[in-house]
């Protein structure tokens, strides 16, 4: 089959009309028309490489500062996590654990290896590469719940001298780096995978 | 975009060749994180070593460093040092205060701690022991290994202060003992620690500046702590500086006289007992100019020692400095040891300019010279009566051997000396003991003992305790006597009474009227001439008449001593003797008896009473008063009796004649007649006193 491109056709990635090629923009909706994005894996590598940048902050620094009457706790993102396992809640530290180390990490692979191939233009699975491409982008979100737990406990946890609950430097980061990975995400052109595909009949792409 | 676009757009590599303004966020990102490391680590400040004996408390990551309560570090690493003998606690010190801590720096652990003085580090128990570091503003030669102390110093955290030490043989108070002026806290003592001599005991003393002034080379420090008690001459004195120095101790200084210089740090004073103490020191070591004397006294006496104060007419003007025995034979004629001392006078002490310079000691040598010259000698005499203790007399003996000062002695001028005015007291009290053991108190204690012992039998037996129970009886049964009478008194019945006796009297009085009327009838009708005549002819009949008359006188002076007068009498007595009884201060004792017996005595009269007994009293008046009116009934038979004498005159005057010659007869019957006037007469007394006064009977008044 014959991919929009080949037949001289470009989408309007907002409401979806075809128009020619050569359009500029949509006469419908009046948003820019781009076959592919323009330098979209540079942005992809750069707002990856951004978001790297702020994750080995995010754990290096304290996420949580936890001062109480007699003693004051500083605690990462994988020492809160071990801290609470060690105090049995298992479920909640993998919780933690799964969703500020695991999913981000994942995500850096993830787009990594997307970028990689597009960029090796590998011909391999291209839908199973869809399919991972989607999840990332669904699921990048959910790695801002660290950031919000830390949020919502300084905002309740403020017993002045008694007990005081304020964010560690790293919450910062890992809000940077998360917001990042997100950009980094959207900023792939899932429209790449396809590009060198030999035809096949009954496959096709926007 | 052209056909070459998608050329273009087939090799996505091709975007490669112009760079996206996006690689700005990760270079930036990039940029910031290397600056910020980099700013951390050129932050983080000097890491310097402290080497504790013990690190109890200190934790890595937790443990602060401060200065002046602010914190300027944290503890990074604990472990002990090579040989296992000391704790290293390496502390990360932030990087504007690092070039402080320089050599001169100190460290020390705080941590809870409570004294007598208070408690101090309380902030610990909560959030954990912290390290103190204390050094000045003044950056000086840098230092990473320090030795921790074992406690704060005496001065911190910026205080100034002048730093003492305070010396003591017996011992000093403890730590942080407050030294006070006038009560004002101005300093304190530090750990105390045994001298370099070992003799001595010594601790390090603060006077924080301003009051450091204060001090100078003529303070005398002394211990205010606990109480002091002393019994002498004045009476017994407790003396004790304020209650809270009794409690936790102190020291108090005073600067005593003038001309002390200003001392510097480390300066050694000695710790006085007491006040007394110090202010009796300084007298003598604080003042220059000390003049040496010697003094060789012929008797080697006990009780003189070094230090012993040399008095002159009671002022102390100096101490004894040294002592020795010496013996010279050829010098003082035998081979007895005799005491040779050296006496150090000061000038000041009796208004001579005290100084060091020789021109001021020549003078005061000259000036005991003359002295001598009028008879100052020295001699041991007794500090106090009891104790064997000894001091040097300077006096003037104006029968003295003539002698001088001897300025030729070896090495000082020689004062001669005289015999000691020294009381053996211990032989005077021997005495006194001795008298007192040989009088016979044993056999006095024995015979005392004897009589406390046959005392407390008495005492103690229980006929002797049963006595005050009798008495008491006593004394209730005749105050129940003297009520139940007093109370027959003041009953109504007995009020009635006197007016029946009254009645009765007048009754009496009619009677005697009318005796006296009879009598006056046979005088009037010339009864006797009748009677004269009739005598004779009664004749023997009349024998009989003066007996009866007699009987008549007789019952009638009976009644006229009627027992109601004894009776008054005796209850009279009974009465003031109750009364005396009463008045008796052992009756007074017992007030609540007496009231209860009363009341008992009130119902019991109220008894008696209803039962009758003042009844019949009133019937016993009621048959006097019978008995009266039938006396006043025979007297109304009496006119009867008188016509019957005059019948019996008138039969008799036959008689009478026979009777004429016999005078007897007249004479007896006049006797008679006499008689029966005496007998009306003492009723009509009886009768007039009675109506009188009528209670009299009763109560004898």
């Amino acid at each position: 089959m014959t991919t929009a491109r080949q037949a001289g056709l470009v989408t309007c990635r907002t409401c979806a009309r075809v128009w020619p090629m050569q359009t500029e923009s949509c006469g419908r909706c009046g948003m820019p028309l781009t076959s592919r994005e323009p330098m979209s894996l540079q942005r992809v590598w750069a707002w990856w490489l951004a978001g790297l940048v702020c994750y080995i902050p995010a754990n290096l620094y304290p996420m949580l500062v936890t001062e109480t009457l007699t003693s004051r706790s500083d605690d990462t993102i994988i020492g809160g996590a071990i801290e609470i396992a060690r105090h049995g809640d298992l479920g909640i530290a993998l919780i933690v654990l799964i969703a500020s180390v695991f999913i981000p990490v994942i995500k850096f692979i993830a787009i990594g290896y997307l970028a990689l191939s597009v960029r090796m233009r590998s011909q391999k699975t291209p839908v199973a590469r869809m399919h991972l491409f989607e999840v990332i982008e669904f699921i990048g979100r959910w790695s801002m719940i660290d950031v919000f737990v830390v949020a919502i406990l300084s905002a309740l946890v403020q017993l002045s001298v008694v007990a005081s609950i304020q964010p560690g430097p790293a919450a910062l980061a890992f809000a940077l780096s998360v917001i990042f990975t997100m950009f980094s995400a959207k900023s792939f052109d899932p429209r790449l995978i396809w590009d060198y595909l030999p035809s096949r009949a009954g496959q096709g792409a926007s | 975009m052209t056909d070459g676009f998608s050329e273009l757009q087939v090799q996505p590599g091709g975007g490669a060749r112009r760079l996206s303004f996006v690689w700005m966020v990760p270079v930036l990102a990039l940029l910031i994180a290397v600056g910020v490391a980099w700013q951390n680590y050129a932050n983080q400040g000097v890491l310097i070593e402290v080497a504790f004996p013990s690190a109890n408390g200190v934790h890595a990551d937790e443990t602060e460093l401060r200065y002046r309560d602010i914190a300027v570090g944290q503890v990074e690493e604990v472990r002990f040092s090579d040989a296992l003998d000391q704790v290293i606690v390496s502390i990360r010190v932030d990087q504007e205060i690092a070039p402080f801590v320089d050599q001169q720096a100190q460290f020390w652990l705080v941590r809870p701690e409570v004294t007598t003085q208070g408690v101090t580090g309380l902030d610990t128990v909560l959030s954990g022991v912290y390290i103190e570091g204390d050094w000045d503003g003044e950056a000086g030669v840098p230092a990473s290994q320090f030795e921790a102390l074992a406690k704060a110093p005496l001065l911190s955290g910026g205080q100034k202060g002048t730093i003492i030490k305070l010396s003591s043989s017996t011992g000093l108070p403890p730590t942080a003992t407050p030294i006070l002026f006038r009560g004002v806290r101005v300093g304190q003592i530090g750990e105390a620690t045994i001298g370099g001599d070992g003799q001595t005991i010594v601790a390090d003393a603060v006077i924080f500046s301003p009051h450091d002034q204060l001090i100078s080379s003529t303070t005398r420090f002394w211990d205010v702590s606990g109480i002091s008690f002393s019994l002498g001459a004045a009476g017994a004195t407790v003396d004790f500086s304020s209650l809270a120095s009794l409690l936790a101790g102190g020291v108090a200084f005073e600067t005593l006289g003038s001309g002390g210089v200003s001392i510097e740090d480390g300066r050694e004073f000695s710790l006085f007992a007491d006040e007394q103490a110090a202010r009796q020191s300084f007298l003598i070591d604080n003042e220059t100019g000390g003049v040496e004397f010697l003094a060789i006294f012929d008797q080697n006496l006990p009780g003189l020692r070094v230090g012993s104060a040399v008095q002159l007419g009671g002022l102390q003007i100096g101490e004894v400095t040294t002592i020795a025995g010496v013996t010279d034979e050829a010098r003082f004629g035998d081979g007895r040891v005799r005491l040779l001392t050296t006496l150090r006078l000061v000038p000041s002490r009796i208004g001579f300019n005290g100084g060091d310079d020789a021109e001021d000691d020549a003078a005061f040598v000259d000036f005991i010279e003359r002295r001598v010259n009028e008879g100052l000698r020295a001699r041991l005499a007794n500090v106090a009566l009891l104790t064997n203790e000894l001091q040097v007399d300077l006096f003037l003996a104006p029968d003295a051997d003539p002698a001088a000062l001897d300025r030729s002695a070896d090495p000082f001028p020689q004062i001669p000396t005289t015999a000691p005015n020294v009381t053996d007291v211990t032989t005077t009290v021997q005495d006194l003991l001795q008298r007192i053991d040989d009088l016979p108190v044993e056999e006095v204690m024995a015979s005392v003992i004897d009589f406390l012992d046959a005392s407390t039998t008495l005492v103690s037996s229980e006929e002797t305790q049963a006595i005050p129970g009798e008495v008491a009886e006593t004394l209730a049964e005749l105050r129940k006597t003297v009520a139940s009478t007093r109370a027959l008194v003041e009953s109504e019945e007995i009020g009635a009474l006197p007016g029946e006796i009254a009645a009765l009297s007048a009754s009496l009085q009619d009677t005697a009227n009318r005796i006296n009327a009879i009598v006056a009838d046979i005088e009037e009708k010339a009864l006797v001439a009748q009677l004269t005549e009739t005598i004779a002819a009664v004749g023997a009949a009349a024998d009989t008449v003066p007996g009866l008359a007699k009987q008549a006188s007789s019952v009638l002076s009976e009644a006229e001593k009627l027992s109601l007068q004894d009776l008054a009498t005796r209850a009279e007595e009974l009465i003031s003797a109750a009364e005396a009884v009463l008045n008796q201060d052992s009756a007074r004792a017992l007030p609540e008896e007496l009231n209860a017996t009363l009341t008992e005595l009130r119902s019991t009269l109220a008894s008696l009473r209803e039962g009758g007994l003042v009844e019949n009293a009133n019937a016993t008046l009621a048959s006097a008063r019978g008995a009266a009116e039938a006396v006043s009934k025979a007297t109304e038979s009496l006119p009867e009796l008188s016509a019957r004498l005059n019948r019996l005159a008138g039969q008799a005057g036959a008689a009478v004649d026979n009777f004429s010659r016999d005078g007897d007869a007249g004479r007896e019957l006049s006797a008679t007649l006499r008689q029966i006037e005496a007998a009306a007469a003492a009723l009509e007394r009886l009768a007039r006193q009675i109506s009188r006064n009528p209670n009299s009977i009763l109560i004898g008044r």
